[in-house]
């Protein structure tokens, strides 16, 4: 009986003493759901937390539905952690992140620095490692005010379009904390990361394009509509829709919607002379046609073929892009390493100059799957012949 | 429940002088207004002096005048025979057992005919012997075989054991027609109640080692004062300090057969319609007649359905408590965003919001099991519009917690067996104690210790947590579907 409260008193005590105590109830805590980064003046950043104000049901109606579902919290210091453990101060509330939808970084800042801000993210506990990354154009904090078009927050309506963006349209990157840390330290150092631009005209705020990072800092932009075809070469793109100009004698294009799409990079290794070659097979649908019959099987050949010159003409020039920029976004070094490790130690340290010289051959093949409900051929001609 | 009786044990024999056996009754049931003492002259010349003793609220006035038109039958037979009738010729008559048209049985001593009067035998004594003889007179009104309240299905037999012993034996004995259902008797169980206790086993299904526990746990009840079948199960149990109930009780019929059928003991009592089922494991508790009437597909979805039940009616309020103060991490964010709105003003830790609103839904559902049936659905209405909504509107629940807490509720209604469910109402709180000090740890711990208990748990010596506790895959077929029955018999034991 003595043995069995001794035993009781130490395992209660053990529990106790461990340190990890994070009792707190969902009213004590304010959930962070996008943070935004934005440069001071020298060192100093700017970082907007933006916290859920959880709508008390207590109060009057008509008072509900004009506040709105968070409040911005923007304070300066010189390191990111320090900024977040103030934000206490303003908000009264212990500020809690395993629920960060986004977080944004200013072109201004990343353009600088990159990855000593990026270090608290991948240190702390509470942050998920699957939240993603965004750089914004202008300030970062412009993007979390206003009102979110349709989510409860502006954080969760960012993070549906960077979603959608990517998966859907093909026409920017998903990239989260994990995915960029992989990307960042392996042998080709280089990431791509997705840009949010507002447009000042519809003012709406739109995720497309790619940004091109490496460790220290980012280093260009890729245009949104080049941005499918670099996706199409990374094995990064679901689904979307591509273009394809008619002709010299028309201003109107054609489309395919892709249904699936796979490439394979191959790094080549011959004595001294490094090339790569890149094949990607892309499977689609008619999504509209303006000037080309197809009335068999021959047609359509053509056709496919009139596609593949017109993507490998995109995609060759989304790679001297990328060249030009001495980003190995594709991760060509990284599997050149794997191939041959003893050898990638002396390529490395010139790898950039290289990489930017380096011949890279793309193969494209196109399989056009159906026409969806309509014979192959565009509506306007169709009782022509 | 050893109570020494008022009266002296009255080992005395009957005595040969009537006056003095009489006087001795008499005295015994002092005070006593039912008992009725009718003094009869029987023999042609009212020679015989004799006296009928009975309880008159228990046998039946029809006994008594039988037992004038026995003596009267007697006298016309004798003086058939041109003889005389004596009080030597009737006693020699009921010694021998000659036929009468009611059986007898002979007593020679004052104890045994109290004891029959208050079984309400009408019991005939008679001038220079030293014998009664009684006649079994009991006449109780009984409720009809109706259908059993607390266990209805929605197919299968509606017939239901009543609060007579004699005609719940005989309703199994009907379903069970082999010489092999046993049923033992222990005729008076406790000195002032003297119920009969009657427990019955299917031989060569019973395992011999659980019927030899049982029996010598089963002799304790002659000292118990019993009122209700389910005071059997607190001799019998293994152990009185687990939550958990190592006994199941039926009112089907049907039920009580499939059990015997399964290899267990039942025990019944004079005056109760419950019929105790043991050794009881702990997935018995999930399984219920009608799943044996249903096809397989269905049996196994409601398997599943009960399993889920209870472990939402033993985990959820405490995996609300641990989630919502420790792990807010693990809820998704658009379900933690719809927690916190509705959790926003709530001056309470969601702790002792829980304790609130399960104290509220216990005090509900005891307020509604004591109630008449009118008032008592007037009480749920009260419960559920009134309190739950006020709660909400006052601030001092989150209607998420009453989400929890009704699903809580109505997951354990749908346990089969009632005293399963209290079992599961017990154990909630020291779990949602343990997640509201330690989260996810403490549930941890709290399931850990359960399980080692339930392992170390045995039921007449079986383990109660078989097929999971001695961990025996081939025979999880029996958490989710009905026993096959056409091989009982031979090695259901």
């Amino acid at each position: 009986m003595k043995a069995w409260c001794s035993l009781i008193v130490w395992a209660g005590i053990m529990l106790l003493l461990t340190g990890c105590w994070s009792q707190m109830e969902l009213t004590e805590r304010a959930f962070v759901l996008a943070l935004a980064i934005d440069k001071g003046e020298k060192d100093v950043l700017h970082v907007t937390s933006q916290i859920y104000r959880p709508a008390s049901q207590f109060g009057a109606p008509s008072n509900q539905r004009q506040a709105s579902a968070f409040v911005n919290v923007t304070l300066d210091g010189s390191s990111v952690s320090e900024v977040i453990r103030n934000t206490k101060t303003v908000s009264g509330r212990h500020s809690q992140f395993s629920h960060i939808q986004i977080i944004l970084i200013s072109e201004e800042v990343a353009r600088e620095r990159l990855s000593s801000i990026l270090d608290f993210f991948f240190r702390d506990p509470e942050i998920r490692l699957g939240t993603p990354i965004m750089i914004t154009r202008g300030e970062a904090r412009d993007y979390l005010t206003g009102r979110p078009m349709i989510e409860n927050t502006v954080g969760s309506q960012v993070f549906k379009q960077l979603d959608f963006s990517h998966y859907l349209a093909g026409r920017s990157i998903s990239t989260t904390i994990l995915d960029l840390a992989f990307q960042l330290k392996s042998e080709s150092e280089s990431a791509m990361l997705p840009i949010i631009m507002n447009e000042p005209e519809y003012k709406q705020d739109v995720v497309q394009g790619i940004v091109l990072a490496k460790p220290d800092k980012i280093v260009g932009r890729i245009a949104p509509d080049k941005a499918a075809y670099l996706l199409l070469l990374a094995n990064e793109y679901h689904y979307g829709i591509l273009d394809i100009p008619c002709g010299r004698e028309s201003d109107l294009s054609e489309t395919l919607e892709v249904v699936q799409a796979n490439s394979k990079i191959t790094p080549m290794l011959r004595g001294d002379k490094v090339s790569a070659r890149i094949d990607v097979n892309i499977k689609a649908s008619i999504g509209e046609l303006a000037c080309t019959m197809i009335r068999n099987m021959a047609d359509e050949d053509r056709y496919a073929k009139k596609a593949e010159r017109h993507f490998k003409e995109q995609m060759e020039s989304a790679v001297s892009a990328i060249q030009k920029k001495k980003t190995d976004v594709l991760g060509i070094g990284h599997k050149l390493y794997l191939r041959h490790p003893s050898r990638w130690k002396k390529i490395k340290p010139e790898w950039p100059e290289r990489y930017a010289r380096m011949p890279i051959e793309i193969n494209v093949k196109v399989d056009i799957m159906n026409s969806k409900m309509m014979s192959p051929g565009p509506f306007s001609r169709i009782g022509e012949d | 429940m050893n109570i020494e009786p008022t009266y002296k044990i009255t080992d005395l024999p009957i005595s040969q002088d009537v006056g003095e056996n009489i006087r001795h009754l008499k005295d015994i049931f002092k005070n006593c207004a039912d008992i009725v003492y009718e003094h009869i002259a029987a023999g042609p010349d009212m020679c015989c002096s004799a006296w009928i003793v009975y309880c008159e609220t228990l046998a039946d006035q029809q006994s008594s005048s039988d037992i004038l038109s026995v003596l009267q039958k007697l006298e016309m037979h004798r003086r058939g025979n041109g003889e005389m009738i004596t009080s030597e010729r009737i006693r020699e008559w009921f010694e021998f057992h000659g036929t009468i048209d009611r059986s007898y049985f002979i007593h020679d001593s004052l104890d045994a005919v109290v004891r029959m009067v208050l079984q309400g035998h009408v019991v005939f004594f008679m001038e220079h012997w030293d014998r009664a003889v009684s006649f079994d007179g009991l006449k109780l009104e009984t409720r009809g075989v109706d259908e059993p309240s607390a266990e209805r299905a929605a197919i299968g037999p509606r017939e239901g054991t009543v609060e007579k012993l004699s005609l719940n034996v005989g309703l199994l004995r009907l379903r069970l027609q082999t010489p092999d259902f046993k049923i033992v008797k222990i005729p008076s169980a406790g000195r002032k109640t003297g119920k009969e206790v009657v427990y019955g086993y299917l031989d060569g299904v019973v395992s011999p080692t659980v019927l030899e526990q049982f029996e010598q746990r089963i002799v304790k009840v002659k000292d118990c004062e019993l009122i209700d079948t389910t005071m059997v199960e607190k001799l019998i149990q293994d152990s009185a300090w687990s939550p958990f109930p190592q006994c199941r009780y039926t009112e089907r019929t049907d039920a009580a057969t499939l059990a015997l059928l399964e290899g267990k003991i039942i025990v019944m009592t004079q005056g109760s319609g419950v019929v105790l089922i043991c050794p009881a494991l702990l997935v018995e508790f999930l399984q219920s007649i009608e799943d044996y009437y249903h096809r397989r597909g269905f049996t196994f979805l409601i398997r599943m359905l009960r399993i889920a039940a209870f472990l939402i009616a033993l985990f959820l309020p405490s995996i609300y408590v641990a989630l919502t103060t420790f792990h807010s991490e693990l809820i998704p964010t658009v379900l933690l965003l719809a927690i916190t709105n509705t959790r926003e003003g709530i001056p309470f830790p969601a702790v002792i919001e829980v304790i609130i609103m399960e104290f509220f839904f216990e005090l509900l559902r005891e307020a509604g099991i004591r109630l008449p049936q009118a008032v008592g659905s007037a009480v749920s209405i009260v419960g559920a519009l009134i309190i739950g909504q006020a709660a909400i509107d006052s601030g001092i629940a989150s209607p998420m917690m009453i989400v929890v807490v009704a699903l809580t509720g109505i997951a354990s209604f749908s346990i089969p067996q009632y005293n399963f469910a209290i079992a599961l109402r017990l154990l909630k709180i020291p779990f949602i104690l343990l997640a509201a000090s330690l989260g996810g740890f403490g549930l941890m711990i709290g399931i850990l210790l359960l399980l080692m208990h339930l392992c170390s748990l045995r039921s007449l010596g079986e383990p109660y947590f078989d097929p999971v506790g001695p961990f025996r895959p081939r025979k999880f077929g029996l958490l989710f579907k009905a026993a096959d029955l056409n091989k009982s018999g031979q090695d259901a034991a």
